[in-house]
């Protein structure tokens, strides 16, 4: 689809537009508190929350609980990659392993991954191994499938030039398999890191109190201060954008062999 | 002769599974192939010359018969054996050194002799300033180049190509004609080329090898006298193009 | 599979080969893993290798799946749970079909509503969670303004690109044989846009279900996520374990459920090339 030029006009009235929704709401909801149609005590406002954020920016606590998070999430999300890509590629170059385990895997998949939460509570703890666990587990499975995925959709002709070239498996996994099969990998460490930091928050609402900001917010929420919940949620979306981001250019970074392939 | 040929095959044969019942490619193919020789397999489609080329390259198996590369039996792929297929397979995610040094991963040759030996390569092909490219970046004329570099860069013994410039438009394709006769004339390995086209096999080989379909089985072996570097208007040229074309025409009626 | 395709088949009946039947053959390796483990988890469990409260022997589970049964509290945790997955769900979709087909048929309202639709989106279901709990209290009303979300976003956005993904062509065709409106929606509009659009109900109804386990985790007092978190609390493991198959096993029949109806929907009206 061709981008047709838009003149600054146009793209101001896209703005104007795009701003028109969310800024209605935000006056509708100011309006309604600084007119004490609702009670602002229960229910925030807009300038409410701006002052939140403007604290919670400032208070060093905000901070070590969301770097507390960041921490948790970065070493489940890790753990879950280091596990689940091997797994994954024994699982897509071998008939033999998948044939073993992916009916388990499948089962696996089948089970919303918070229903796992209990159970690991009680065989890991529910303290911050519990809640790695837990995360890692939430990361491993896209990664193994979306890694399956991956292998398979290497060429064949690339494999027989493999055996042509007598390369060894060594080589052949360094030099084929692995840069063959990375756009299912990278897809699967996309999701695991999306998947991950999900399983950050719902670990942080879900095992014992440990810090961090899904802590915070559901402490926000029992002291009954929208504003506070909303910038927390501000938070934990912008950590998803950016993860989401993130993962994007590396994603086309790594891939760059790949722009008008000869197929 | 025989002892002294490089490669012989000895009524090779190969049946696939294909449906319901199975389908014999090959039948009963004696030929050999001495030193440094070029010799083509042309024929229609369905004449198995390409599963014969996979049989030497060690890619698949013969039901029956034997091949046989300086006296040893062929099991499997060696790298005494290179080989160049239509679609260059140069791997996408390496560069055009990285991919010929690719076919050098099992020698022991230190990595500064293997870059010399790879740019010879690079030289010979002329794609010495792309050294550094990616296949995307390369036309499908250069790409060919680079996997004929890939091919030859570990002296193979022999060198299989299959149809390897049947992709390719006409005018690169008689280019590339003309640039592997020299580099066979320099590098003296024996090759041994399929392809459709008559013209190119008459250009090429010391020898045409005319296979029937049907199962596939050798039918005539013609000696090309016409010295080198090949006229493609010349008497000899067009006479011989037209007897084969005639002959293969036979076969395609016949099916 | 074979580079000789150039091989025209003058094909040669074979002799009869005695082989395994291969479809048995796989479904019996399938089973070693699981079969494997079966046993070395009741192996394990009944040397009591490790304790039986940590981890129950399998027997143990389907006591305790008995039991549930037999009380009758699984059968209506389950009966509860589906009840506010498919009323949640059922919002959901009424608000995320129209929405999609709003967005992709006018561009006015994609501009207005899409930004803000999309930012909202971005922000993953369970940050949303204590914002909606203070808004609605931890009731019946919670729940399914949860389930309702986690199935509005991939309803919305599969429904608005299916329906962008009509090719012009085909719109322009159905102008030209002056049709109308009901024949266009049905020779042209629904074929071409029912299959995608059924993709986005079958993701929105596995979220909604995920999202349900896990609002029933934290704040529900009935349903089969509240009976999970309750076994936790009083350190039933056999009835954690049987009641994770059951939610497994729910999961698995609704998402197949939506596939085989996409299986039957595509077959009749094909996908968009």
């Amino acid at each position: 689809m061709s981008r047709a030029r838009t003149r600054p006009g146009t793209r101001l009235a896209t703005f104007a537009l795009a701003m028109a929704l969310p800024f209605a709401v935000a006056s509708a909801w100011q309006a309604a508190a600084s007119f004490n149609l609702i009670d602002p005590t229960q229910w925030a406002s807009p300038v409410l929350v701006g002052h939140a954020l403007s604290q919670q920016l400032s208070d060093p606590q905000f901070w070590s609980d969301f770097s507390a998070s960041l921490l948790r999430d970065a070493q489940g999300t890790g753990v879950g990659i280091l596990l689940g890509l091997p797994a994954g590629l024994a699982l897509g170059r071998s008939a033999l392993v998948r044939g073993l385990f992916v009916p388990v895997l499948d089962a696996t998949k089948a089970i919303p991954i918070f229903t796992w939460v209990p159970l690991l509570s009680v065989w890991v703890g529910s303290g911050e191994e519990g809640k790695v666990t837990f995360i890692a587990l939430a990361a491993a499975l896209p990664v193994v499938f979306s890694t399956l995925e991956g292998v398979f959709s290497i060429q064949p002709r690339y494999l027989e030039l493999a055996r042509l070239l007598c390369l060894g498996r060594l080589v052949t996994l360094r030099r084929v398999v692995l840069p063959g099969a990375m756009p299912g990998i990278l897809r699967g460490v996309h999701l695991a890191l999306l998947y991950g930091w999900l399983a950050t928050i719902g670990a942080e609402y879900l095992f014992e109190a440990g810090g961090g900001i899904g802590s915070n917010i559901m402490g926000a929420r029992e002291l009954y201060r929208l504003d506070l919940v909303v910038v927390d949620m501000i938070a934990i979306g912008l950590v998803g954008v950016l993860l989401d981001l993130a993962a994007g250019n590396t994603e086309r970074f790594l891939l760059r062999w790949q722009e008008r392939a000869l197929s | 002769m025989t002892d002294s040929a490089l490669l012989t095959l000895q009524g090779v044969g190969k049946s696939f599974v294909h449906g319901g019942g199975h389908v014999q490619a090959l039948r009963g193919i004696d030929l050999t192939l001495d030193d440094g020789e070029f010799v083509a397999l042309i024929g229609a489609s369905g004449c198995g010359k390409s599963t014969l080329l996979r049989l030497v390259a060690g890619l698949e198996t013969a039901d029956s018969g034997s091949i046989a590369l300086d006296g040893a039996q062929i099991t499997g792929p060696s790298l005494s054996c290179g080989m160049i297929f239509q679609d260059h397979r140069l791997l996408p995610w390496l560069t055009v050194t990285q991919n010929i040094n690719l076919a050098l991963s099992q020698s022991k040759l230190p990595a500064v002799q293997r870059k010399r030996l790879i740019d010879i390569h690079l030289e010979l092909v002329g794609l010495l300033p792309f050294a550094n490219a990616f296949p995307r970046q390369l036309s499908g004329g250069m790409a060919q180049r680079a996997a004929i570099a890939r091919g030859l860069v570990n002296r193979p013994r022999l060198l299989l190509l299959d149809e390897p410039f049947s992709a390719l438009d006409s005018l690169t394709r008689t280019r590339l004609q003309s640039e592997l006769q020299a580099i066979w004339a320099y590098e003296k390995t024996a090759m041994l080329l399929v392809t459709h086209d008559v013209e190119e096999a008459v250009f090429l080989a010391d020898r045409i090898v005319v296979l029937a379909p049907h199962p596939g089985r050798i039918s005539n072996i013609v000696k090309v006298d016409l010295p080198r570097p090949r006229v493609r208007d010349s008497a000899g040229f067009v006479s011989l193009k037209a007897s084969l074309l005639r002959d293969l025409e036979s076969y395609v009626e016949a099916a | 599979m074979s580079q000789t395709t150039q091989i025209l088949p003058r094909v040669i009946p074979s002799p009869r080969r005695w082989k395994l039947p291969t479809p048995r053959l796989s479904v019996l390796r399938g089973a070693i893993v699981p079969v494997l483990l079966l046993g070395i988890w009741q192996f394990v469990s009944a040397r009591g290798i490790v304790a039986n409260l940590i981890l129950p022997s399998p027997w143990q589970v389907v006591q305790a799946l008995h039991v549930l049964v037999t009380s009758g509290l699984l059968l209506s945790s389950i009966e509860i749970s589906l009840q506010r997955l498919f009323l949640g769900y059922g919002i959901g979709i009424g608000i995320g079909l129209p929405l999609g087909v709003l967005m992709a048929v006018s561009p006015l309202a994609r501009k207005l509503i899409a930004p803000s639709f999309y930012a909202v989106a971005r922000v993953p279901l369970l940050a949303w969670v204590p914002f909606l709990m203070v808004i609605f209290g931890i009731g019946e009303a919670l729940k399914l303004a949860i389930i309702a979300k986690a199935a509005l976003t991939p309803v919305t956005m599969n429904t608005e690109r299916a329906i962008a993904a009509i090719p012009r062509g085909w719109v322009e065709l159905g102008r030209l044989y002056r049709l109308s409106w009901f024949t266009a929606l049905r020779r042209i509009l629904l074929p071409a846009t029912l299959p995608p659009i059924f993709v986005g109900l079958r993701l929105g109804l596995v979220q909604a279900w995920a999202a349900l386990v896990v609002v029933e985790l934290l704040a529900a007092s009935r349903g089969l996520g509240f009976e999970l978190a309750m076994s936790r609390q009083l350190f039933q493991l056999d009835t954690m374990v049987a009641l994770m198959l059951v939610i497994g096993v729910i999961g698995f029949i609704l998402d197949r459920g939506v596939a085989r109806i996409e299986f039957i929907l595509i077959r009749r009206f094909g996908g968009v090339a």
